[in-house]
Order: C-alpha cells, then sequence, then structure tokens
C-alpha cells in the first residue's frame, strides 16, 4: 500500500444512540509521526482509533487521507482492508487454532503472495521482533510479552501506512511494560512507521509519542509534543492528567503585564500567593481569559507539581505547614501537608531536607499554572 | 508443605458420594447389561443373542433405520445451528424472544410436541387444510405416521440444543479476533471459514455428538408420528420389543450394547474429525 504523507481528521463525530461519544474531533497526523491518544477511560479514545480504521461507522465528519476522501460518514467508506491500517489489539487477539507462523502470514496469504516469499518475510519479521525459532507454536504456548510482539510482528509484516496500537502494553506486568515500551519504540525508530498509539498512562505517552492529543469525554482538550502537553497544560483536566495537584481555589487579586510576562498576586483562602507566567503568542488566548477573570472577579484554580515545590526557604509564597502525612519513595518523599489557616499542599521534597511534625515550603512562582474555574 | 499435602488427600474423599452415585447409577447397570447380554436365561455364557441379531434381516436393518433417520436430522440440526448462531452470536433485540420460543419444545417434552404434531400436520390438520385453501396442493401431504414425521419432530426437538450449544460456543469466541481478521485484510466469507468456523468446530463436534446420541436412541417419535411396524423400527424399538413384549431381558440388553457401541464409533468419528480441525483453546485467555 502506497504510503501517505498526512491523515486528516476533520469534525469526526461519533454517537451510540443518543450518547456523544466524540465531538469535534479534528487532527492531522504526517508521515512517520507517532501520535497518542491519552485520556481516561471512557474518553473516546478506543472509539476514535475503531473510526480511524473503519471498524466503527463514523457519524459525522471526514477522514482524508493526502485529501482523498476514504471516509465521510454519508456516501463514502472505505472497508478497513482496504485502508491498509494496522491494528494492534489490547488482548492481541491472536489465532489461537494456528501457529504463530500461520498468524503472521494470514495477512500475506490472502494477497496470494508467492509461498517461498511468504516465508522469508515471516522469518524476517520473527527475527525483527525477537522471536526466531518461535514459528511452529501456538500462541497459548507464549508468555504475554511474547504474544504481544506476534501481534506486532503480524501487523507490520504487512507493512501498512498506519500502525495503530489500542493500549497494547496494559495487560503486561510493570517491569515488562517497560520492557515492551521501549522496544517499541526502537521498533519506530527503525522502521519510521506512522504510528497511532491509545493509552491511559501519561508515562507511556510522554516517553513515545512526537505528538500527544489529550482527550476527555469525546473532546481534544490538547494537542502537543510531551514537553508541551507536560510543562504547558492548556486547561485543569489536562494539567490533573499530566500529574499536576494543589488545585487551590481562589481570586485574582492583581494583574500585572509586563510584555510577554504576567505577574498575578492569588488570594487563595485569605493567602496571597505570587504566580509568574510566560505566554507567548499561541496563549494570547489563555492570557485573556485570565484577565477576564480578574477583571470580573471570576474564580480561578492553580496546579502545581508537587516535585516542583521546594523545601527552604523564600521571600515570598513560603509556608510553613504541618505534616499531615508522608510516603517514602526512596530519594523523595510524597509530602501531604497544610498550612495552618488554609489549603493543603503535596510536595515531593527529598527525603534528608526535612523531619519532625513541619516543613517550610516554598512554592516558586513560576512554577503555579492558574487556570480559570469553568463554570459546572 | 506437608501440611498442603495432606489435605490435598482428604479432599479426594469429597468426591466420594458423586462416585458413588456413578458407581450405582451406571457402571453397575452398564456391566449388569453386558452379563445380561452375554448369558442365556438359564444363566450360562452364551453369544448367541449377538448372533441372533446379526443373522436376523428384521433385526439388522433397525441399525440402517436408525442411521437413515438419526444421521439427517443431525446434520440439519446442525447445519442450520451454525448460520444462526453465528449470525446472533454479538446478540440482537429479539433474542430473549428467539430463545424462549426454541426452549419450549424441550421443556414440554417429546409425547406433548408429538401429539400436538399429529394433529396439526394430519390429513386433517391445520397445516394441510391451509395449504388447501391457498390452492398449493389439491390432496393432503402426508406427513404423520410415516419417516418425515419422525424426522420432523426429532427437529424441532434437536435444533434448540444444537442452537443454543452453538451460541454459547460462538458468543464466548473473542469477538476482537475478526476484527483482526478483517484488518489484516479478510472479507467476511475469509473470516467466517478461516478464522471463525474452525474455532467453532469443538462446539459443532460436540452440539453434532449430543444431537446423535438423542436421535438414534429415538423412541416416543418414532412410535407416535412413523410407522413402528416397519419403515420406521428403531433400533430402541426393537429393544423395547424384546425386553417388554418378548420379556426377553438378555436379547433386549443385547441389542443396547449393539446401539452403544454404534453410537461410540460415531462419536469417536467425529471427535477425530474434530482434533484435525483445530488444537488448542478457542476463547483466549489473558497472557
Amino acid at each position: 500500500m502506497k504510503e501517505f504523507k498526512t491523515l486528516t481528521i476533520q469534525n469526526l463525530y461519533k454517537n451510540y444512540g443518543s450518547t456523544e461519544v466524540l465531538k469535534d474531533f479534528n487532527l492531522t497526523i504526517e508521515k512517520g509521526e507517532f501520535v497518542t491518544f491519552l485520556g481516561p477511560s471512557g474518553c473516546g479514545k478506543s472509539t476514535a482509533l475503531n473510526c480511524i480504521c473503519g471498524l466503527v461507522p463514523i457519524t459525522g465528519g471526514e477522514i482524508y487521507v493526502d485529501g482523498e476522501c476514504i471516509d465521510n460518514s454519508v456516501d463514502i467508506c472505505t472497508a478497513p482492508e482496504k485502508r491498509g491500517f494496522g491494528m494492534v489489539f489490547q488482548n492481541y487477539a491472536l489465532f489461537p487454532h494456528l501457529t504463530i507462523a500461520k498468524n503472521i502470514s494470514f495477512g500475506l496469504e490472502l494477497k496470494k503472495m508467492d509461498k517461498k516469499e511468504i516465508k522469508q518475510r515471516v522469518e524476517n519479521v520473527l527475527e525483527l521482533v525477537h522471536l526466531e525459532g518461535h514459528g511452529d507454536k501456538f500462541p497459548s504456548q507464549l508468555s504475554g510479552g511474547q504474544q504481544q510482539r506476534v501481534a506486532i510482528a503480524r501487523c507490520i509484516v504487512l507493512e501498512p501506512r498506519l500502525l495503530m496500537l489500542d493500549e497494547p502494553l496494559s495487560n503486561l506486568d510493570a517491569k515488562l511494560r517497560l520492557e515492551m515500551r521501549y522496544e517499541l519504540k526502537s521498533l519506530h525508530e527503525r522502521l519510521q512507521i506512522t504510528t497511532i498509539y491509545v493509552t491511559h498512562d501519561q508515562h507511556e505517552a510522554l516517553a513515545l509519542s512526537d505528538k500527544i492529543v489529550v482527550m476527555k469525554l469525546g473532546k481534544i482538550q490538547q494537542v502537543g509534543n510531551a514537553q508541551e502537553v507536560y510543562t504547558k497544560p492548556v486547561n485543569l483536566f489536562t494539567a490533573d492528567f499530566m500529574g499536576y495537584k494543589n488545585m487551590w481555589e481562589g481570586q485574582i487579586a492583581r494583574f500585572v503585564e509586563n510584555g510577554d510576562e504576567v505577574e498575578m498576586i492569588l488570594n487563595i483562602n485569605g493567602t496571597s500567593i505570587v504566580s509568574k507566567l510566560l505566554f507567548t503568542k499561541n496563549e494570547v488566548v489563555q492570557k485573556l481569559k485570565l484577565k477576564n477573570a480578574y477583571e470580573t472577579g471570576q474564580s480561578i484554580l492553580t496546579a502545581v507539581r508537587p516535585e516542583d515545590i521546594i523545601a527552604g526557604e523564600g521571600s515570598i509564597n513560603c509556608f510553613v505547614c504541618n505534616i499531615n502525612q508522608t510516603e517514602y519513595l526512596g530519594k523523595v518523599s510524597n509530602v501531604s501537608a497544610s498550612v495552618p489557616n488554609g489549603f493543603k499542599i503535596d510536595a515531593r521534597p527529598e527525603c534528608d531536607t526535612f523531619s519532625g511534625n513541619t516543613i517550610k515550603l516554598y512554592v516558586p512562582p513560576e512554577k503555579i499554572m492558574v487556570f480559570v474555574k469553568e463554570e459546572g | 508443605m506437608k501440611n498442603k499435602k495432606r489435605i490435598d488427600k482428604y479432599i479426594l474423599f469429597l468426591l466420594l458420594p458423586s462416585l458413588a452415585f456413578l458407581l450405582i447409577l451406571f457402571i453397575y447397570p452398564f456391566i449388569y447389561g453386558i452379563m445380561l447380554s452375554l448369558t442365556t436365561k438359564a444363566g450360562q455364557f452364551t453369544l448367541s443373542n449377538y448372533k441372533t441379531f446379526f443373522t436376523d434381516m428384521w433385526e439388522l436393518r433397525t441399525i440402517w433405520v436408525t442411521l437413515y433417520i438419526s444421521l439427517p436430522v443431525t446434520v440439519l440440526c446442525v447445519v442450520l445451528a451454525v448460520p444462526l448462531a453465528y449470525y446472533m452470536r454479538k446478540g440482537m433485540k429479539s433474542e430473549k424472544l428467539i430463545t424462549i420460543f426454541l426452549i419450549i419444545p424441550i421443556t414440554l417434552g417429546t409425547v406433548l410436541v408429538s401429539e400436538g404434531m399429529l394433529t396439526y400436520l394430519g390429513p386433517k390438520g391445520w397445516f394441510n387444510q391451509f395449504l388447501m385453501f391457498l390452492g398449493i396442493i389439491s390432496e393432503p401431504l402426508v406427513l404423520t405416521h410415516n419417516y418425515i414425521g419422525v424426522i420432523l419432530s426429532l427437529f424441532i426437538q434437536g435444533f434448540p440444543f444444537a442452537f443454543l450449544m452453538l451460541l454459547g460456543y460462538t458468543s464466548g469466541i473473542n469477538p476482537d479476533l475478526e476484527k483482526a481478521a478483517q484488518m489484516l485484510g479478510a472479507k467476511k466469507r475469509e473470516t467466517f471459514w478461516k478464522i471463525m468456523f474452525p474455532l467453532m468446530t469443538p462446539g459443532i463436534a460436540i452440539a453434532f455428538c449430543l444431537n446423535f446420541v438423542m436421535s438414534f436412541s429415538v423412541f416416543p417419535s418414532a412410535v407416535l408420528l412413523g410407522q413402528p411396524s416397519g419403515p420406521t423400527r428403531v433400533i430402541a424399538y426393537a429393544a423395547y420389543q424384546w425386553a417388554y413384549e418378548k420379556y426377553d431381558r438378555h436379547m433386549g440388553s443385547t441389542i443396547c450394547m449393539i446401539m452403544a457401541v454404534i453410537e461410540i464409533i460415531i462419536i469417536a468419528l467425529v471427535l477425530t474429525w474434530r482434533q484435525r480441525m483445530y488444537k488448542g483453546a478457542s476463547i483466549v485467555g489473558k497472557g
């Protein structure tokens, strides 16, 4: 199948009865990219995958491959087997009655390929996924990780122009998951197959992706590379999903613009906190939202990563807190503490920086994200 | 470790009640039947019972008569149940209704269903009346007291069994397997023959065996809806005649043993076919 340059999804909708599972889904995928759909269960990420590959009919919108429409929900709907996409299922979906070699050659045989070439290709791909000599076994004789690799081999042997992986690592134990993650990455680097990866694990997403699509309740929240999504979440949901904590509710008491930089004084339950944020040209909308919240007195929520909070002194944003609970993690500890007359702080200081029942915490102003509290 | 082994040993005692039942209700009667078939009324060892059966054409032909009824019915049941079960594997709106309709004949029992069919399909029955009213036929079709009557009755009894068993089997096959086949380029037909059908074979084999055993030992339908005096004198009826009309329990047991052997041969053939089609478990567990 001919490779594509871009895959474009426009205004994709999917309803099951009256439930909207996907709402206004827009995305462009470039050749060779590793794209991850990230979100909690029920956010529509698997549905999006099934819509793109054609296993699930779409309710509205269009899908284009290099400008050619392959699905428009009305009169065009290319059959899944004709799209040239490969899919690895969460439970691997290996054919239990066929040997590993037969599983892998299944697609090639359907193409009526020459027997000799099939054999050669199966051997090559088995080598690629480090399963040489397992060809005559049945799936049930392999371990979970090996089955996973067979499932991937079965797809890539057909040289799909798009490889889709639906939570491929979720059935593996923690150690194997890391190994397979590494292997997936190196496989992608070697073969340069355009890949869509579905997961609910932000670590997997960050480690693997060129582009992360954060989803919630069928809507895309944010699209960006790993660094963007990690350091600049556009809303509270993404922040929460990327590991931000310390959501303190309050108001903006002062709002000073200084070029791209904005300095705000936040009033959290009577305590003043300073936040200093940089907004680039692309993020003007968010700056305006905050300005508007300042003028109308709308509530805001903060978000700070626990690991960004420092145990020690500071001239501002420094609090002496009572420790409620600690979790020993080795080098660092999870500390759940509370400011005497107000809010709770989750921090992750190094273990040797505190002792006793109180801790002094400094929250760097540039690490405090501020989001307008949404209605409802 | 030692302790655990001792517990395991004691657990075996829990098997005793079921073993006792098996012994009293199956093994003892079975051995007793074999003994009966191999002895004369005086209690002497003999093979003459078997000799009588295999030399008397009137008795011997019951084997063919019974196979001629039971094999087509079984094949028909399974062949029709496979596509229906395949079609309904993902569940559908009217599934409950269809299932109820199919279960009713089983719950009513053979005799009641046969009685109903006698009236309904008889020369003066609704079915013939209706066809004649439509002008499709001018003479009533003979659907009772013959081969067709027995076949129909056995089908009504056997089809639900085959269908329900296969439905349970097909709906247990991981639906992602079909999607995977499709993603690998298989069309609907190829997916069915290369993936679904081989995975269904264990279910098909079991459904076939149970249905066959049921049909092969047919008795009430053959008597009520057939012609037990000849064309549908099935092997079970022959055994009944010897044991309870001629009061020769030795000969009756002999025929039962022959029945058992034939059933075992057919089942062995079917299971061999299944073995060739497919090894392994169709419902994939986790890795």
